[in-house]
């Protein structure tokens, strides 16, 4: 381009227009750079730190859950805002929690966008509809949690958060629920007021039937120690119901193996036999793998951290039912987490069939088919008596790994232990022996003792779940509840002072009676009066025999064991039978009898009957 | 004095020396380019194929027909084995909010130790902590919208359903791993990802093995292959260097030829420059020897001028060099790509290419000390007949070479590259003595403006100069195009046939091909073998050649039967091999012959039954029966190709969606090859842009030569403007003298690109390619006319009129 036609004429302007395109290219030049730079740089979500995040998160999983209790409530409302809602007291108590469970959630190494994804799914009407139920109920906490995406590493880290937070923290909640309730009480009018004084009258009686500061910083510094055993408790918990249950929750073993059977559908339908194997032992692996990592010592610390917390809870009127249900559960786990090597040890030797070889030393993979055929299999006759066989080929392969003098000193061991649960199970094995023997039931001494003991532990927990009741709510119903179940306690204990004094013993002595104390009401110290007296009852009851009653009934389950591997030999040929397809056939029909005669498949029944009852 | 002489000569022709130093640096740039390239593009096909396994030495995965899930722990207990990777791989819908779900990969790694195989460079974010943690590749994220702290919901495989969320902790960069990244991977923990398919317990479905120092990989494949647990898996070495190779091979092949073209060009300029300054040099050769500089003194100085040129390009060169050869790979490969630069070889290009260069520069030396010093100082023209001698003599030489190409057996190959190179020069060497010839002739008519162009032309280098570079430059760009338009056109072919074409993979053996028929939008559906292979003969040496495993593979593609079609039918029958002509043409292998199969491992013979044609894979197929390859090699079908009626993204969505409880892999097939396909289309637009640009250089160093030569030309242009000759006519002389020298340029280049593109084509088997022979006519016409039309009317376009005026001499 000529801007100057001749330079030697107009040589200043001409050597100005340079000057200035010069310019102009440069200024070009750095305009187009900002801009692209500009346009390259990607500031979306750069603004919100991860913090703010976070804090965005739980706080919409607080609102969302407040709202599915009541559409209008809502976090951090202010007094007078709560002092027009219908049920002030039920407001603040439920945001008291929600800030404990959102305290736990920002604190945990949850990912927030999971966290985000719970608010949301919380806030859905499924999410509602869970949330309410799981207040009560443990399956649906299953589901819920299912639902979200929660991984067994969650579970574990968010149940032992949630456990410590409920010994450590209820006391100051219900401390600040009585705080707040009185500072808006004059501020409310007509039901609100009612409620607010109901609530008030609540927390005081929760609080009161809380154990001491010193109790309460025993529990959370024996679960400080034991953390780590609880959370591979809870963790190992929630796979296995994942892949054995059979609620809504998980997948279901069942589920499982027909989606791998043959004519089943999903990724893994209609897998080879050697994979099915591979599953299965990852399956027992994995049980296996548990019982390794539950050493001895984090079990006892596990125990010990458990017991703590039972003591703790003792009493405690406990208002949030599911938090109830899974300290119950705790309780249970107190008395199998000691046990866990030996039931994970004993569970592998039932697998023992799974790793079946033959001469060539390769695997046959004869179980897996089995397992693969039953699942497909839609005649119930056939079902039952290839069940029937499965049962059979474990008991065996059990029985040939675990000898009877084995089983008959872990049972011993046991009934030394004095453990209530597990001398509990042990009355309701050899009872469930008796009955589901076919034989004549002979209500022994020994017998009738152990049934007291089983309806006197019944009794107990209604007992205990009558006096919750009356603690969070005393009313006409729930005192007249009480009242029946404290007489049924202490028509327990005359039915055994009878036969005591009928043997020339000293009976158990009554102290308090059915309608309360001297003054004719329902305090702690009445209840635990007579909490004292069912447990001397249990223990007397327990000696009414001559001997200890957990002696007594490991030996009649010897006696059980003995003849069960006496006729071990029955079954050896079990293992020769393929799957069964004539439920008239020879074969089938050597089953069904084995079934009804054999000590061993009828033990093995009655157990995983008790297993997996729920 | 010398070195002062020489550096004064080269600051006095600022524009010349510019001009070489460029062409001898893009020439060395272009060398290094050649001698780089292959491995660049090799190394670079071995990250991608081996971006799965990293340094892995044995895969075991899962087999069509046989067992899908893997026994790990066993592994762990073989003797060899220095180290297990376990992990899980599994094709799985993400979900894309209102948009369809799109496929991604989701890979589990044992314990989520996803650096098991190899490390993972991280953009942003932390590798996984928890078990539902993942990490993306930064495309990923960039195509699905994902960042760290997001969530990606994949669909279960289940038959309950479901989803599974996933949560970003990273993203890493579009390395290792993520090298080819298609489809999108999600690196992750086992555990989780298992819990896609199933729960319960971890499961993997392929297993990497490394193997001890010292022991021998292929002995330990075999053990872990005999094992009952594996029997049933696919156990194979994991990097194939046959298969990286010939994809490395079929990449680098057109590349490294068209970047030959560019530095023959180049060398080809440097001469035509120095060429173009021969009278200048002669005057001041004839100059110094008349102040009494000797022989040995003028040769001195030429050298060091010639040297310090070569020097500087050489090194300008180095540095072009790697800014060229990075923009080659990142056209052609990724724009992701890291690569390294050889030094020896960057010094050997610059060696070479300066020495070529330094000795194209020395030729029309020879010119200034065959004359008298009085000959080079008036610049008389040489008289002898050398020249005619010498195009003469190359013109045989090249017919006889073509003759031995074309009719002795074995010699197409590297003789047809020697004789591509012979081709140019013919044209080159003749379009000069063709321009004087018609110059010669144009002197013998009446009109003024055609006489003065006769003279121009049969006297002046300018012309002959400017044909001759015109010559070579047409010659190479009209291959360049028709190479270009040919490769373009038989690739489109080639995607039409395969626009319509599904491929399920990760499929039963016995699944039922109905199921697929009975959907809407499917045509056809085949289940076959659609895997790689070696293939080897007495003739051939093994190469990777895709096996298509059924008989009704010829009914995906059209092919063109050189057997008679029953008769390939028939033998597909008896369980004989098909393959493709190529095969044939370049090693001999004929219907009769025995060629072995190795199939993971698995080694069978089959005889040819038919030679069928189709530039599928580049000729590197072979078509067997189902039944064949179950007999020979125990074999299954693993996959199910789909013919769709209309759009095979539709069709593939609505596949995905119908069977979406399986953990089947459907892709269209262009996206299942998109990294081939777009590294060829890749190739053939960087083909393109150096046919432009080999089109412009040859333009400008053209244009260079006709302005350098009118420097020379004003006193005659005066002389005649005084005579009387009106500015219009000495336009119209000037632009007749471009329109013969194009004229006589694309006289020898149309026929040379055609007898050039032959050569190329036969020079292509020594990189394993075989074509039929082609010629785009129209391509090359236009490419040819085009720049003929242009040179014509350089005169008018660049307004020399305006330039017309008395000067004195």
């Amino acid at each position: 381009m000529k801007l100057c036609h001749d330079e030697r004429r107009y040589p200043r302007s001409c050597e100005g227009l340079r000057r200035l395109f010069a310019v102009l290219l440069v200024l070009a030049l750095v305009l187009t750079t900002a801009f692209t730079l500009a346009a390259c740089n990607d500031d979306k979500g750069q603004g919100v730190s991860p913090e703010q995040e976070r804090t965005e998160a739980v706080g919409l999983f607080e609102r969302n859950v407040l709202a599915a209790f009541n559409e209008k409530w809502l976090p951090d409302m202010t007094d007078d805002e709560i002092a027009k809602l219908d049920a002030p007291g039920d407001h603040v108590e439920a945001q008291l929690w929600t800030d404990v469970i959102v305290g736990i959630l920002y604190d945990s190494s949850l990912q927030t966008a999971k966290i985000r994804l719970a608010a949301e799914f919380v806030a859905s009407e499924d999410g509602k509809r869970l949330l309410l139920d799981a207040r009560v109920n443990a399956d649906a906490v299953m589901e819920l949690i299912a639902e979200v995406g929660f991984t067994s590493e969650d579970v574990s880290e968010l149940g032992f958060a949630a456990l410590r937070a409920v010994a450590d923290r209820t006391d100051d909640v219900y401390t600040a629920l009585v705080e707040r309730l009185n500072k808006i009480k004059n501020k409310v009018e007509s039901a609100g007021f009612n409620n607010i004084g109901e609530a008030v009258e609540r927390a005081e009686r929760i609080k009161e039937s809380l154990k001491g500061e010193e109790t309460i910083a025993q529990t959370v510094a024996a679960l400080d120690e034991a953390e780590e055993g609880i959370k591979l408790l809870f963790g190992f918990a929630y796979d296995f119901e994942q892949t054995v249950g059979t609620g809504s929750s998980g997948s279901g073993l069942a589920s499982i193996l027909q989606s791998i059977s043959t004519g089943g559908s999903g990724a893994l339908s209609g897998i080879s036999d050697a994979d099915a194997f591979v599953w299965l032992s990852g399956v027992v692996e994995g049980i296996a793998r548990f019982g390794d990592e539950m050493t001895e010592e984090k079990a006892a610390s596990v125990k010990r951290a458990l017991a703590s917390v039972r003591e703790c809870f003792d009493g405690f009127a406990q208002p949030l039912e599911i938090v109830r249900d899974l300290t119950e559960w705790l309780g249970y786990a107190e008395s199998a987490v000691g046990e866990i090597g030996l039931m994970t040890d004993y569970l592998t030797a039932m697998a023992v069939p799974l790793y079946d070889k033959d001469e060539k030393g390769e695997y046959t993979y004869d179980l897996v088919c089995k397992l693969k055929s039953l699942a497909a299999e839609k005649d119930n006759a056939l079902s039952e008596v290839n069940m029937l066989l499965l049962l059979s080929e474990a008991a065996y392969s059990f029985m040939n790994e675990v000898s009877a003098a084995q089983l008959k000193a872990e049972f011993e061991r046991i009934a030394a232990e004095g453990d209530r649960q597990k001398n509990m199970l042990l009355y309701f094995f050899v009872l469930m022996l008796s009955v589901y023997g076919g034989e004549q039931v002979e209500y022994s001494s020994d017998v009738t003792a152990m049934i007291v003991a089983l309806l006197g532990e019944w009794s107990d927990v209604l007992f205990e779940n009558a006096w919750r009741e009356y603690v969070l709510a005393p009313d006409e119903v729930s005192e007249s509840r009480l009242r029946r179940m404290s007489g049924s306690v202490l028509n327990m204990v005359e039915l055994l002072n009878k036969a005591l004094t009928e043997n020339g013993e000293e009976p158990v002595e009554i102290t308090v009676g059915a309608d309360g104390d001297a003054n004719g009401e329902y305090t702690e110290e009445w209840r635990a009066e007579l909490a004292r007296i069912a447990d001397e009852c249990m223990k007397r009851a327990s000696s009414f025999a001559g001997a200890p009653l957990p002696s007594v009934a490991v030996d009649v389950i010897s006696e059980k064991l003995d003849e069960a591997y006496a006729d071990m030999g029955e079954l050896a040929a079990l293992g020769d039978m393929g799957y069964i397809t004539d439920a008239a056939s020879e074969d089938a029909e050597k089953v069904r009898e084995l079934a009804e005669n054999n000590a061993a498949v009828k033990m093995m029944v009655l157990i995983l009957g008790v297993l997996f009852s729920h | 004095m010398t070195l002062w002489l020489a550096l004064k000569n080269l600051k006095a022709k600022p524009l010349r020396t510019l001009a070489s130093v460029l062409a001898i640096s893009v020439c060395v740039a272009m060398f290094f380019c050649m001698f780089s390239f292959e491995s660049a593009v090799y190394e670079y096909v071995f990250a991608v194929e081996t971006a799965d396994q990293g340094d892995s030495d044995i895969m075991i995965a899962a087999k069509s027909g046989g067992n899908r899930i893997i026994s790990v722990a066993p592994l762990r207990e073989v003797e060899g084995v220095e180290k297990v990777a376990a992990t899980v791989s599994l094709y799985a819908l993400a979900e894309r909010g209102d948009e369809p779900g799109e496929y991604v990969r989701l890979r589990g790694f044992e314990d989520g130790d996803v650096e098991a195989l190899r490390a993972v460079e991280l953009a942003e974010g932390e590798l996984p902590v928890k078990s539902d943690d993942v990490i993306v590749s930064r495309a990923a994220a960039e195509h699905f919208g994902w960042r760290t702290g997001g969530v990606i919901t994949v669909r279960k495989l289940t038959s309950v359903g479901g989803t599974v969320n996933f949560y970003i902790k990273g993203i890493a960069e579009n390395t290792g791993y993520f090298l080819s990244d298609s489809p999108y991977t999600v690196l992750g923990n086992a555990s989780a990802m298992s819990s896609v398919m199933i729960s319960g317990t971890t499961v993997y479905n392929e297993v990497y093995v490394t193997v001890s120092e010292g022991a021998d990989i292929s002995e330990v494949r075999e053990r872990i292959a005999a094992m009952q647990e594996y029997r049933d898996h696919t156990v194979s070495e994991c990097v194939d260097l046959d298969h990286i190779s010939t994809r490395a091979r079929n990449l680098a092949a057109p590349v490294t030829i068209a970047g030959a073209a560019v530095a023959l060009l180049c060398l080809v300029g440097v001469a035509l420059v120095f060429t173009s300054g021969t009278r200048d040099r002669r005057a001041y050769a004839a100059k110094l020897a008349l102040v009494g500089a000797t022989k040995k003194r003028l040769l001195g100085m030429f050298f060091v001028e010639s040297a310090a040129i070569c020097v500087v390009g050489a090194a300008i060169g180095m540095g072009l060099a790697v800014g060229i050869f990075a923009l080659m790979l990142r056209i052609v490969l990724s724009s992701t790509l890291s690569f390294s630069v050889n030094a020896g070889l960057l010094v050997a290009a610059a060696a070479v290419g300066g020495a070529v260069a330094f000795g194209a520069s020395l030729y029309p030396l020879a010119r200034v000390f065959r004359a008298s010093a009085r000959e080079n100082l008036v610049g008389a023209p040489d008289k002898g007949r050398l020249g005619a001698v010498l195009t003469s003599l190359l013109a045989a030489v090249t017919l006889v070479t073509l003759l031995i190409e074309n009719l002795v057996p074995g010699g197409k190959g590297a003789l047809s590259a020697v004789n591509l190179v012979l081709v140019i020069a013919c044209a080159a060497a003749a379009a000069p003595r063709l321009v004087r010839l018609t110059g010669r002739v144009m002197t013998k008519t009446n009109a003024p403006s055609v006489v003065a162009t006769g003279y121009s032309a049969a006297r002046e280098r300018r012309a002959s100069g400017s044909a001759q570079i015109l010559a070579v430059g047409m010659s190479v760009s009209m291959l360049l195009f028709t190479a270009w338009s040919l490769t373009t056109s038989v690739f489109s072919g080639l995607t039409a046939e395969f626009e319509r074409m599904v491929l399920v993979t990760n499929v039963a053996s016995d699944v039922d091909e109905n199921e697929f028929t009975a959907l809407d939008g499917v045509d056809k559906a085949e289940l076959m073998v659609w895997r790689q292979v070696s293939v080897s003969s007495p003739e051939m040496d093994a190469a990777t050649f895709n096996l298509l495993g059924s008989s009704g593979a010829l009914e995906l593609a059209d092919f063109a039967y050189l057997t008679p079609r029953e008769d390939v039918i028939a033998a597909l029958a008896e369980g004989k091999a098909v393959l493709d002509e190529s095969v044939r043409e370049l090693y001999g292998v004929d219907v009769g012959d025995t060629v072995t199969l190795d199939i993971d491992g698995q080694i069978g013979e089959l005889e040819v039954g038919g030679i069928v044609r189709h530039e599928l894979f580049n000729g590197s197929y072979v078509i067997v029966s189902a039944e064949a390859l179950a007999d020979a090699f125990g074999l299954s079908p693993d996959t199910v190709v789909v013919i769709a009626s209309s759009d095979a993204a539709d069709t593939a969505e609505m596949i995905r969606a119908h069977f979406a409880d399986r953990n089947y892999y459907t892709v269209p097939a262009l996206e299942a090859y998109e990294w081939d396909t777009k590294s060829l289309e890749n190739v053939f637009d960087l083909i393109a842009a150096l046919a432009f640009m080999l089109t412009a250089l040859a333009f400008a160093v053209a244009l260079a030569n006709v302005f350098a030569g009118r420097a020379y030309a004003s006193v005659t242009r005066s002389t005649l403007l005084g005579a009387g000759l009106s500015k219009n006519a000495l336009l119209g002389a000037e632009t007749l003298e471009h329109t013969v020298s194009a004229a006589c340029a694309f006289i020898f280049a149309l026929p040379a690109s055609a007898l050039a593109a032959m050569c190329l084509i036969h020079a292509l088997r020594m990189f394993g390619l075989y074509f039929g022979f082609m010629y785009n006519a129209v391509a090359a016409v236009a490419a040819g006319l085009v720049v003929a039309a242009v040179y014509a009317l350089i005169p008018v376009l660049f307004g020399f009129r305006r330039g017309y005026g008395m000067r004195r001499s």
